[in-house]
């Protein structure tokens, strides 16, 4: 009844306006500033530290770019942990024909969500971790330019991971079956509750990763310090630059066709109805964000692959110039191929063609930056260590994923492959062979700057050829599929008719490798969670031995700083740095190296 | 420590505000889309007046209650523009449509009297706090 609701109102307004009052009043964390004294934890050091609340509040209440670098990252891997058990679930019903032990619909709810999980709540937030935490260091800046945006960035985020599970935490709702792209009209008539969950959830993460572009954008332009020009920008700013605004014009455009969704779904409006807007202005609307966002999720990758390799190659990046000029022509080039999705909606053979010619030009700039990994590496003293072979297993399974791109764009063969095996194969290549690698590479090789120790070296190299062979394993044998013509988003494939018996095989094959990629994620999650807790520390500033070939970069430079100020005086930020003195452990340092 | 205190004024280290800011953002979302009244104002509250703290804390602006109160001053015009455009003026038709917020007629309504009656609260709250505490 209305009387209820209002009274409802009446008390969460009360206790809302309470809440606010409280914090008003004790809005004054000034009292933690060093000159205020008498915090319970603060404690002076020479790097700034001291300011922050302890426990868990000071995660909570956090606008230092570093510890919300941490926070994103920490986020994304639960994602990635989440979208990794939705998948799993999904390969093993795949194991045989027919539907075994989960429903159909289930199996397109977890279809849906495992999708939207990897892109949106795991793949950019992960970004914005590195971003976040090194970006600011690369350029020699205190911080991001707007910290507090920055947070809030960072809290839209667990809400919408919330919201987009919704349908699965909520009892009694039903969860969204819509697959990511959310196609009108089945996104528009279906009832569950849990599609309009997903679709604020979305919404939330999209108005995020907006904020956090704004945020690189601004810093980058006015943060640097003063040695920094845009000459001798790194190339991983570079990227991140790129990609931000790429963000600036994609994420906006997507925040809107859902709000367009979520009123046609609630409010009775037509945007995506026949008698409206029509049902393919919503793949339009998609798609311009869509593929778009495809290079937002890979440019940062791509560029920090371009970091790491020439640190593992001993010498600099082959031609920086044209691969920061290339970064710079996909950003554009991106913006004018979404219709290579549409080839088969019915759309003008004339626009088809020229989507079809801007789709094939955008391999250009991608050839041009691996030709220059390659070059790199060629001839160069290629060490081994992990983030290198993460680097180099970008570079293989970004060949085959780019390959594969290419032929899709070109019409007549779309017009065969679209929505089989052949796209999930295509753009798995891509996405967990190339993005999750540069990922991982990133991980390890900046392990030491944001735990202060060394991973453990043979599990990481388990960790590495567990996913380039579950990788290829997996995704390999979805091209073949989708070439024997097993279309995509099935829950089974009892069919009567078509090499059967081959299908069978090259399921089973891909739930295999899933199982090995799953393995190797579980070394990778231990080798992580107990190399920080326990792993040997670094005591050198160098741990990679950039010094040798002139390598040395910024951000090591820094680590370097904070180094000396530990064995200075001890730190009373944050508990696992309090050591100290380290300087017995440091001859172990050297069996460290790789 | 000169130098120190120049990067924390510029770069403050903690600030209460983003989470709620982000929290109410949520609610207020969930409230109005799916169209639950008592959500949709309490997002509203939240949200305004966290982006309040959050502007003063930062000194974008000067007062936290003249913010609030503008804050509520829009918001409540908003939200009676919406009812009055919706056809939802009168005791009621608004008792209506908060009891059936997603039917034809009431969608818009129940929407707008829900952001209405949050600015409402705000400004009111606003005013309050300038009466209690000005120097704020
Ligand atoms: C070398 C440049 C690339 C070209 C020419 C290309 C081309 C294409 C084409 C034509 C399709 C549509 C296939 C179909 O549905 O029939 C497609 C799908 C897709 N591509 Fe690519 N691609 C390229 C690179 C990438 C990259 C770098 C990523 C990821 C970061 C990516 C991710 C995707 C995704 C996610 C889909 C499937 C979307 C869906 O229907 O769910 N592609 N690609
Ligand atoms: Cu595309």
């Amino acid at each position: 009844m209305a009387g209820e609701q209002l009274a409802l109102t009446v008390l969460m307004g009360l206790l809302l306006v309470g809440v606010a009052a409280l914090l008003t009043r004790i809005e004054d964390w000034q009292a933690y500033t060093p000159f205020g004294g008498g915090s319970v934890t603060g404690e002076e050091t020479s790097y700034g530290h001291s300011e922050k609340p302890g426990g868990v509040i000071r995660w909570l209440t956090t606008v230092d770019h570093k510890d919300i670098g941490i926070l994103y990252g920490a986020y994304a891997l639960v994602a990635f942990a989440v979208g990794g058990i939705m998948v799993m679930i999904m390969r093993l019903e795949l194991l045989f024909p027919a539907e075994d032990f989960i429903t159909t619909g289930f199996y397109n709810s977890l279809l849906t969500s495992h999708g939207i999980t990897m892109l949106f709540l795991f793949g950019t937030p992960i970004i914005a971790a590195f971003g976040n935490y090194f970006v600011p260091l690369l350029i020699g800046a205190d911080d991001m330019a707007f910290p507090r945006i920055n947070a809030i960035a960072f809290w839209l985020l667990p809400p919408g991971a919330l919201l987009v599970w919704g349908g699965f935490l909520i009892p009694g709702i039903a969860p969204a079956q819509t697959s990511w792209t959310m196609y009108a009209p089945l996104s528009v008539e279906q009832t569950h509750l849990g599609a309009d969950l997903m679709i604020i959830g979305l919404h939330l993460t999209g108005v995020s990763a907006t904020m956090g572009a704004i945020n690189f954008i601004a810093t980058i332009f006015t943060e640097r310090a003063d040695d920094v020009s845009w000459a001798n920008l790194d190339i991983f700013s570079w990227t991140m630059l790129t990609q931000s605004g790429l963000i600036l014009f994609a994420f906006p455009l997507l925040g809107s066709a859902l709000v367009m969704l979520l009123l046609d779904r609630n409010l009775g409006t037509l945007f995506f109805a026949v008698e409206g807007g029509s049902p393919i202005l919503w793949q339009h609307l998609f798609w311009f964000f869509g593929h778009p966002e495809v290079y937002i999720l890979v440019l940062p990758p791509m560029g920090l692959v371009s970091y790491i390799i020439p640190r593992f190659a001993g010498r600099k990046l082959f031609g920086f110039k044209f691969v920061v000029y290339s970064t710079l022509a996909i950003g554009v080039l991106s913006f004018g191929v979404w219709a290579h999705h549409m080839f088969t909606t019915g759309l003008d053979p004339r626009l088809q063609a020229s989507f079809m010619a801007v789709s094939l030009a955008i391999a250009i700039p991608s050839a041009v930056k691996t030709f220059n990994w390659i070059t790199t590496m060629w001839n160069g003293k290629i060490k081994l260590a992990t983030p290198m072979l993460f680097c180099i297993g970008f570079v293989a399974n970004f060949i085959i994923g780019g390959v594969t791109g290419v032929f899709l764009a070109a019409v007549p063969v779309d017009r065969l492959l679209h929505d089989t095996y052949y796209v999930v194969g295509h753009f798995h290549y891509v996405i967990m062979g190339a993005i999750a690698f540069a990922i991982f590479a990133g991980i390890y090789y900046w392990f030491p700057i944001y735990t202060g120790r060394m991973y453990q070296k043979s599990l990481a190299k388990m960790h590495f050829w567990l996913t380039m062979i579950g990788t290829n394993l997996t995704f390999f044998g979805m091209l073949i599929l989708g070439y024997l013509g097993m279309p995509r988003r099935y829950a089974t494939y009892n069919i009567t008719i078509g090499p059967i018996d081959a299908i069978t095989l090259l399921h089973q094959l891909a739930t295999v490798g899933a199982v090995v990629l799953l393995i190797g994620q579980i070394i990778f999650v231990w080798n992580i969670v107990s190399s920080w807790r326990e792993g040997r520390r670094v005591e050198n500033g160098d741990p990679w031995n950039l010094k040798d070939d002139d390598l040395y970069s910024r951000e090591f430079h820094w680590f370097d700083e904070r180094l000396d100020d530990d064995l200075a005086l001890a730190d009373g930020g944050d508990e696992d740095k309090a050591m100290t003195d380290g300087g017995e452990e440091s001859t172990d340092v050297d069996s460290e190296r790789q | 420590m000169a130098e120190q205190a120049d990067v924390g004024d510029r770069f403050p280290t903690a600030s209460p505000w983003p989470l709620f800011v982000a929290v109410g953002f949520t609610v207020t979302e969930l409230g109005l889309f799916i169209g639950i009244f008592p959500v949709a104002v309490a997002g509203v509250l939240l949200f305004g007046a966290s982006v309040a703290g959050i502007l003063t804390e930062a000194e974008y602006v000067g007062h936290l209650w003249k913010t609030m109160g503008v804050f509520g001053a829009v918001l409540a015009a908003i939200g009676l523009a919406m009812v009055v455009y919706g056809g939802g003026v009168g005791v009621e038709a608004a008792l209506g449509a908060i009891d059936a917020p997603n039917v034809v007629g009431n969608r818009l309504v129940s929407r707008g009297l829900a952001v209405g009656a949050a600015g409402i609260i705000l400004a009111v709250t606003a005013a309050t706090g300038e009466l209690l505490e000005p120097a704020r």
